[in-house]
């Protein structure tokens, strides 16, 4: 009898509850299970802006955004890297599986990595745009967030732990660490997540 | 979408009023430029000033100001002699380029009304209007409407429409501004013009004139039969062109398929928003003329003119052609905001280029923005604010050293078909880093861990990069995975050359 209310009502939108996502964006898998269960969108999280810190660069992050890429790149949807701190290599990406022909590369100054960012992730062909701002206000953070809601793509922001700037307008707030070969990942947010969590991923 | 909407307005008013004019005659507007050779050179009309070519006779008058005709200095005459008449007289020698861009631009402004389109050099352009009467509301309202437009222009000019073209032109040429429909009343409207408008040879007027014939009434009036007999068939023929008795072929300029306009601005100015302001005008007008010819463009060049400095020259292309003047000027803004200016800017040149006729009924596909149209509209804003280089693709090359196994491409290049090596980190630094310390497998290791390796890459004898490496896989305390290589030939040294991300 509870259960069949609480249906009915759901059914109708009557009740919001907090662990459901509202139907904006849904996700694209991480390709880690362990991860997919503890987000509440099921994977990364789409037209949102996620923030991830790491402590020093190189840790895993970009193996453990590598398995979505492919996914995206698959369906001929761009993946754009903004102002890395390391050259993307290209035959690691290939291997990798990605199409080359899709990834694009931007170079730009710390000022430029904001505004790009927002212009690439309003347009919609953009599967995922990554940047690593070396500082981003709370204001860019939200616009970010816009422009990802526009566009529908994935943006991540990545951050590097001792930097003082934070993306709190982001749907998805995760931090990074080394756990003896695999990678502990502390979920600090998550839109339409209930409280902190920790997962272990094998990489 | 305001040329739909005439098009509603005049078929109602076709259906009232009727047309009055007979379906199968023609109307040639012609529009004569009087002073274009002082108007091309910018003198303005309070100046004494004469634009002279060479005869000859000597440096002579060709088209003399209002003030300077009102002292009595006119076309013909000698420049000593009108010199002689005002001493302080501004003598300028004629650019018949400057012309030609002129009367060009009025081929422009033409093209909007109808595609038959000719340029009659010196000073006159007709063109044929018949067939766009539906869409400009009839006949009186075309006229007042070319009318209204060439006042727009700051031009002096005349403009005249008949069913011939001989006759529009003669009448624009001798300054009558006439609207006539009917070729009945052809002969009655030029019979008081000069016989000089016929454009006759110089010796046959020569001989009209000793005869007593000054104008066209008079022409008339003489047997038709001792006039070609006594005065060659020229004559015959251009009055019979006139009337519209006999064909008067004219020939048609193709539609220009590129655009070349330039401003002054008032004041050398360094701002952005100054100059951006001139080009706004340069890109309407650019716009106006492709949307006149249903045609997008790809190519927009803006020369930044300075004085006594080469022109900096910027190119506003877009990926995809295009007609949109708001998104050309964003575009332009980028490029000035980037750029150093090298010296202030006194005027703009602005030409475009890579037109492409577009299908009407795709004409939706430009204004609103789809995904390609999208991506490709953010990447020439990137490139305009960032620079193209700065914009690249990851590509692969077949080579084993891995620094050259891959490049930067521009954007959306197809990729070549390259097998790619396993463990390769998806990190590389610019330069390997040298390390310094020694690394100790297993037990004691002093910085890091190997954990696979070694992988010998010894190539590129063929070139100056000869090297020989050994490369691992390691892990360092931090818990990151590095891609380090023992460079065998400069004393087992260790470097840092990737990181697996």
């Amino acid at each position: 009898m509870k259960s069949d209310l609480r249906g009915r009502l759901s059914k109708h939108h009557l009740v919001w509850q907090g662990n459901t996502v509202d139907g904006k964006g849904n996700g694209v898998s991480t390709g880690f299970a362990e991860l997919d269960q503890a987000l509440p969108t099921r994977g990364w999280p789409e037209a949102a802006l996620t923030e991830i810190a790491v402590p020093y660069w190189g840790l895993g992050e970009l193996r453990l955004l590598l398995p979505a890429m492919v996914h995206l790149n698959r369906q001929k949807r761009r993946i754009v890297w903004i102002a890395p701190p390391y050259l993307p290599y290209a035959p690691a990406l290939a291997r990798a599986g990605l199409d080359l022909q899709y990834v694009m590369v931007v170079d730009t100054q710390s000022g430029n990595v904001s505004w790009a960012m927002e212009r690439l992730s309003s347009t919609r062909s953009c599967g995922m745009v990554l940047a690593w701002p070396t500082r981003l206000s709370e204001v860019e953070a939200r616009r970010l967030q816009l422009a990802a809601e526009i566009g529908g793509g994935i943006g991540v922001v990545l951050r590097a732990e001792d930097t003082r700037w934070r993306a709190p307008s982001a749907a998805l707030r995760l931090k990074i660490e080394s756990l003896d070969g695999e990678i502990a990942i502390n979920i600090l947010k998550a839109r339409g997540g209930s409280h902190r969590t920790r997962v272990a991923v094998p990489l | 979408m305001q040329h739909a909407a005439q098009h509603a307005v005049s078929l109602d008013r076709g259906t009232a009023s009727g047309v009055a004019r007979a379906p199968s005659s023609l109307l040639w507007a012609a529009v004569d430029l009087p002073s274009l050779a002082l108007e091309a050179l910018h003198i303005g009309v309070n100046e004494y000033a004469v634009v002279t070519e060479p005869s000859r006779r000597g440096e002579i008058v060709h088209q003399a100001s209002e003030n300077a005709r009102s002292v009595g200095i006119k076309p013909g005459m000698n420049v000593n002699a009108a010199l002689a008449i005002w001493a302080s007289l501004q003598v300028c020698p004629r650019d018949p380029d400057a012309e030609h861009r002129h009367l060009h631009e009025f081929h422009h402004w033409a093209g909007r009304f109808t595609p038959t389109v000719s340029t009659e050099p010196p000073t006159t352009l007709l063109f044929e209007v018949a067939a766009s009467l539906k869409l400009f509301d009839g006949i009186e309202a075309l006229y007042d409407r070319l009318r209204r437009e060439l006042d727009q222009t700051g031009h002096r000019c005349y403009l005249a429409l008949t069913p011939t073209p001989g006759a529009s032109s003669m009448l624009a040429a001798a300054g009558r501004e006439t609207l006539i429909t009917d070729r009945a009343d052809l002969r009655m409207s030029m019979q008081a013009l000069p016989i000089h408008s016929l454009g006759l040879a110089g010796e046959t007027l020569r001989r009209l004139r000793a005869a007593g014939v000054s104008s066209l009434e008079e022409l008339w009036r003489l047997p038709r039969h001792d006039l070609a007999r006594r005065f060659g068939p020229d004559v015959v023929r251009k009055l019979d062109q006139a009337l519209g008795m006999r064909p008067d072929p004219r020939r048609i300029d193709a539609i220009p398929d590129c655009f070349e306009r330039h401003c002054e601005l008032e004041a050398e100015t360094v701002e952005a928003c100054f100059i951006l302001q001139a080009a706004r005008f340069l890109l309407k007008q650019f716009s106006d003329f492709l949307t006149a010819r249903s045609a997008v463009a790809s190519d927009v060049r803006v020369w930044l003119k300075h004085a006594g400095k080469p022109a900096t020259r910027i190119d506003v292309g877009t990926r995809l052609p295009m007609r949109d003047a708001a998104q050309w000027e964003r575009l332009l803004r980028e490029h000035i905001q980037r750029r150093e200016l090298r010296a202030p800017v006194r005027g703009i040149r602005l030409s475009g280029s890579g037109l492409r006729s577009v299908n009407p009924a795709s004409g939706d596909l430009f204004e609103t923005p789809d995904a390609v149209g999208d991506w490709a509209r953010a990447l020439d804003e990137l490139e305009a604010r960032l620079g193209k280089k700065n914009l690249w693709t990851p590509s692969v090359l077949a080579d084993h050293r891995p620094e050259h196994a891959w490049k930067r491409s521009p954007p959306a290049v197809d990729q070549a078909d390259v097998s790619c090596p396993p463990h390769r980190p998806l990190w590389l630094l610019d330069e390997p880093r040298r390390l310094n310390c020694q690394a100790d497998d297993g037990s004691g290791s002093v910085s890091f861990n190997i954990i696979d390796g070694p992988e010998r890459i010894e190539s590129g004898w063929w070139d100056d990069n000869e090297y020989c490496r050994d490369y691992y896989t390691a892990v360092c305390p931090q818990g990151r995975r590095l891609w380090v290589f023992q460079d065998l030939k400069k004393r087992s040294e260790w470097y840092l050359h990737g990181l697996f991300g």
